[in-house]
């Protein structure tokens, strides 16, 4: 029986002398310089470097964030700790006075090529690399404070959904062939699988000579053939129909988008 | 009206056959039988009657106005063997004197507990678990605020202050709560938020803790959907005395150089006093405290008073009229979350200085008559209010959650085999919120238990309560929560159990109502918010072959639907949904063991299956299994002591999956040293300064140092 007991009791000691001490100080990450340019908004409240696991990113869980970046300067440096992962892409992200966070609300990406719609991947590989030059221009004018503005319309789907297809975005530029995902302003994801949808897209007021709708798939990097609907006066037309947005309280109704997946790329 | 009057037809049928005739008294003493020591606090009941009270500080107990006849008498208390004295004989206008010598038992398992039957009765006719955590226990661990010493009850773990029994609750970001707390039967959950605030009653003042297990809501109604924490607030006193408790602890330095984010020395003290006395009739319990700390991180402070009055008025031997008034108040910095994981110590800077002003007042008036051996009624009026106000960067929030509450109950013994509580309870949520507008939620319940005896060791447990809550936007709910339990005594020291029971938990304000920015998130209100509910089904073992070991082994099975959980939708905006189906089912063993004399061994194992039916995944929040290991050492005047606390890695989380998470592994050690009417005492916790979270991005406790006096006069 004592030996029993002597065992209960080494069973107890056991487990407490093998204590470690759990979580330890990030000492990974990534790091960079992020250059601002043109003029910061007076409604300016935050700006943060933001890394996504996904890009675009859907929830708060894919993204991780550095510590608010210094506002009114030119250039700041930044450090975002965080354990061993990939990353889909690295971005800014700039937040107005008295409004919640928008994480489409980016004002710069991470863009290791000049291929403006292929953000760069960062892989931060063990736990002891702070990945560095990750550098990013932050351009001021893409910010979009809040406004009433907005296109909104009808998504529609025809022929088979891809069995990789998970969500769609409707896309809003003011080119006609955006030089990059700057150029672009993105809707909230809409969940893949609809047959028809609402949408509704917020905007500043401006010329949108581009209105569409990007289709995310799983392990597909989004890329000019994402784009599979374009808004266009006839199906006829060779381009796509632009449309006015005057004033921060207008909003544009009616605007229907086909996605035809039994088509090729309009 | 039709039920009411009904009640009250059977109320007056009942005192109109129980009111007694002929009575006598029932006096004497408790002494302990090794050393003639008077024994404070033994419960004495006559047995297969309502009737029943405890010692006094001179070991002296009187039971007035017993109907005259032949009674078996109990005597029970924790450290102690049961007493039976079979026949005493009550005569007409004499008094009966008894004096009793107790014998010393190894092991510290509590005989009588109130919360699962609403009534008193001994812990194994009870067929759900309970868990109680005495007053001894609540001294030796240092902690002030309940919740740290709960979490080494069987059973149960925290994520940051919301507390989950075998899994219930998960996290909820502290909008509402799936375990119900009461203090002394009341419930204290604010209307606004619905959770439990744990500084409510510090330990000092409490007697015991009670934790019910599995669904409770067929006796106590909303939120006791995975249990019940009943805090039994200290007894006025015969015999005057005064205690006086002053403790300081220190903080250590970080664990690495990186969290290191101060030079100064973080500590906290808190000084406690109580004085009891008897003035005539009357027994009193004035107490105060004030609670100080630098917290151990950046803007974790706080500065906290309390006080309160019990009062204890006996009319005659059996009629009793109770009041008890508590607050609770003043500051708290306010630590949302860190900085980062690499300045896990720190908060944002915007977020420096953040802290909220809170206060809480209980007022609970009790009165309780013993109509006759085989009535017993009782009936409380209470108001809770939780005032608090944020002065935060960003958010400038106040809310007031005021709570009138009214209860009436008859403990009605049929037979000595067969009794029955039939009881109404009501409450009024009264908010005024900068957090969800302003509301009313009223409730009225009715509930009945029937406890029989159908075969010879054989006990039944057949109960019902019925919940009907209005809210002021014109929203009814009703709810019927049944309940039925068996306890088998196969052999005195072998009893087998089983039960099953239906709770649910109404959507609190905050879940139905909440409207703004929360750190950069929109939070908006759903008012088509259903109740979720539960349905908890358990099956155990209670086994105590010598005196020296004592083991309960427990399976359990615990259905949710219509889980109330906050989503956000493809905006990122948040709103509570009734989103997730869940099943917790899980094995579950307690034991008590003397392996040499001095050396007391407490083991807790808790192994569960979380899931979440709905998308076939681990439920977040929910750890797979939880250990509790104490061990305690007398020799003379000195005790020592150590605890450990194990929670498995926590698979599943909603807000930040990608941060590292880590089991919990923590271990305390403690000594004390009596003599005379002074206790001094030495705490380690958390001895190998272990870093983990409970709540995403909250860095808890560092090893800390606390040394306390506690001198009673």
């Amino acid at each position: 029986m004592k030996r029993l007991w002597a065992l209960v009791i080494f069973a107890l000691v056991v487990p407490a002398c093998r204590i470690d001490q759990g979580l330890e100080p990030t000492r990974s990450g990534l790091s960079g310089t992020v250059r601002f340019k043109k003029q910061w908004p007076a409604s300016t409240d935050q700006v943060m470097v933001v890394a996504a696991t996904k890009f675009p990113p859907t929830a708060i869980s894919d993204i991780v964030m550095s510590e608010p970046l210094p506002t009114f300067v030119d250039s700041a440096q930044y450090v975002i700790w965080t354990p061993p992962m990939t990353f889909a892409a690295v971005g800014v992200v700039w937040k107005e006075k008295d409004q919640p966070w928008d994480v489409t609300n980016i004002i710069g990406i991470y863009f290791p090529t000049n291929n403006y719609f292929s953000p760069g991947q960062v892989v931060i590989p063990d736990k002891k690399t702070l990945v560095q030059g990750i550098d990013i221009t932050a351009d001021l004018s893409k910010a979009r404070p809040k406004t009433a503005s907005a296109i909104q319309g009808m998504l529609v789907a025809k022929g088979v959904w891809p069995p990789a297809a998970r969500q769609v975005l409707v896309i809003a530029s003011p080119l006609i062939l955006p030089t990059g995902l700057l150029d672009i302003i993105f809707s909230p994801p809409i969940p893949a699988g609809f047959d028809s949808t609402a949408f509704s897209i917020s905007v500043p007021p401006g010329t949108y000579r581009l209105i569409g709708a990007l289709l995310i798939e799983e392990n597909k990097p989004i890329g000019v053939e994402s784009i599979k609907a374009v808004y266009k006066k006839r199906p006829s037309d060779l381009l796509p129909a632009a449309v006015g947005v005057p004033n921060d309280t207008t909003v544009v109704r009616g605007i229907r988008l086909v996605l035809d997946f039994g088509g090729t790329l309009p | 009206m039709k039920p009411l009057m009904l009640i009250s037809a059977l109320l007056v049928g009942l005192l109109g056959n129980a009111l007694p005739r002929e009575t006598g008294v029932l006096a004497g003493k408790v002494v302990d039988k090794k050393n003639g020591a008077p024994l404070p606090g033994v419960n004495v009941t006559l047995v297969g009657t309502v009737m029943g009270t405890a010692t006094d500080a001179a070991g002296r107990f009187e039971l007035k106005r017993i109907p005259v006849g032949t009674y078996d008498v109990q005597f029970t208390m924790i450290g102690y063997k049961r007493h039976r004295q079979t026949n005493v004989s009550i005569q007409a206008g004499q008094t009966t004197t008894l004096h009793i010598e107790m014998t010393e038992t190894v092991l510290e398992t509590p005989e009588l507990v109130v919360t699962a039957g609403k009534r008193r009765q001994n812990i194994s006719d009870s067929p759900n678990s309970v868990g109680v955590l005495t007053q001894k226990e609540l001294l030796s661990r240092s902690d002030i605020y309940l919740d740290k010493v709960l979490q080494y009850a069987s059973g149960v773990n925290f994520i940051g202050s919301q507390i989950n029994i075998r899994g219930s609750s998960g996290f909820n970001y502290g909008a509402g709560s799936r375990v119900l707390l009461v203090v002394d039967g009341v419930p204290v959950m604010p209307g606004d938020s619905g959770d439990i605030k744990w500084d409510n009653i510090p330990t000092t003042q409490i007697e015991r803790v009670e934790v019910v297990k599995g669904a409770g809501s067929a006796l106590y109604g909303s939120s006791a959907l995975g249990g019940v924490v009943n805090v039994v607030t200290k007894r006025p006193g015969g015999k005057p005395t005064t205690t006086l408790r002053l403790a300081s602890g220190v903080y250590d330095r970080p664990a690495y150089p990186e969290w290191r984010w101060t030079d100064k020395l973080l500590y906290f003290t808190d000084v406690d006093a109580d004085h009891a006395r008897q003035i005539g009739r009357s027994e009193l319990l004035v107490a105060a405290g004030r609670h100080q700390s630098t917290g151990y991180a950046q803007n974790t402070s706080y500065l906290r008073h309390n006080g309160s009055i019990k009062w204890a008025y006996r009319f005659s031997g059996n009629h009793y009229l109770t009041a008890m008034t508590s607050y609770e108040g003043g500051e708290r910095q306010s630590s949302l979350m860190w900085r980062s994981q690499r300045r896990a110590l720190e908060v944002n800077p915007e977020a420096l200085g953040d802290y909220v002003v809170s206060h809480k007042y209980l007022l609970n008036l009790q009165h309780q008559w013993v109509v006759s051996k085989k009535l017993r009624l009782q009936s409380r009026l209470s108001y809770y209010t939780n005032y608090w106000k944020n002065y935060f960067h960003d958010n400038l929030n106040a809310s007031t959650a005021q709570k009138p509450g009214y209860e009436i109950q008859a403990d009605w013994q049929i037979s000595e085999r067969n009794s029955l509580i039939i009881g109404s309870e009501g409450s009024w949520d009264h908010v005024k919120s900068g957090l969800v507008g302003n509301h009313d939620q009223h409730t009225l319940a009715g509930y009945i238990q029937n406890e029989r005896r159908v075969l010879r060791n054989v006990n039944l447990t057949l109960g019902a309560r019925y919940d009907h809550q209005w809210v002021d936007i014109g929203l009814r709910d009703s709810e019927w929560s049944p309940k039925a339990g068996v306890v088998w005594h196969l052999r005195p020291e072998l009893a087998l159990r089983a039960s099953s029971g239906r709770g649910f938990r109404a959507a609190s304000m905050s879940e139905r109502f909440p409207n703004g920015i929360y750190s950069g998130l929109v939070i908006v209100p759903n008012l088509n918010l259903k109740s979720e509910s539960s349905w908890s089904h358990e099956a155990g073992i209670n086994w105590s072959p010598r005196p020296q070991f004592y083991v309960d082994v427990a399976g359990f099975i615990n259905d949710y639907w219509d889980m109330i959980e906050p989503r956000p939708d493809e905006n990122q905006v948040i709103r509570f949904i009734n989103v997730t189906r869940a099943r917790i089912s899980g094995v579950e063993m307690t034991a008590t063991l003397q392996p040499i004399k001095p050396l007391f061994l407490n083991l807790g194992f808790t192994f569960m299956n979380p899931q979440d039916l709905k998308q076939n995944t681990v439920l977040s929040y929910r750890p797979k299994s939880l250990a509790t290991l104490s061990a305690a050492y007398t020799f003379g005047s000195f005790e020592a002591g150590a605890d450990f606390r194990y929670v498995s890695r926590i698979e599943r989380v909603e807000v930040y999956p990608n941060d590292e998470r880590v089991p919990q592994k923590v271990l305390d050690l403690r000594a004390a040293w009596k003599r005379g009417s002074l206790r001094l005492a030495l705490n380690v916790n958390n001895v190998f300064n272990y870093n983990y979270t409970q709540m995403e991005r909250t860095l808890m406790p560092i090893r800390h140092y606390v040394l306390s006096a506690i001198v009673q006069q």
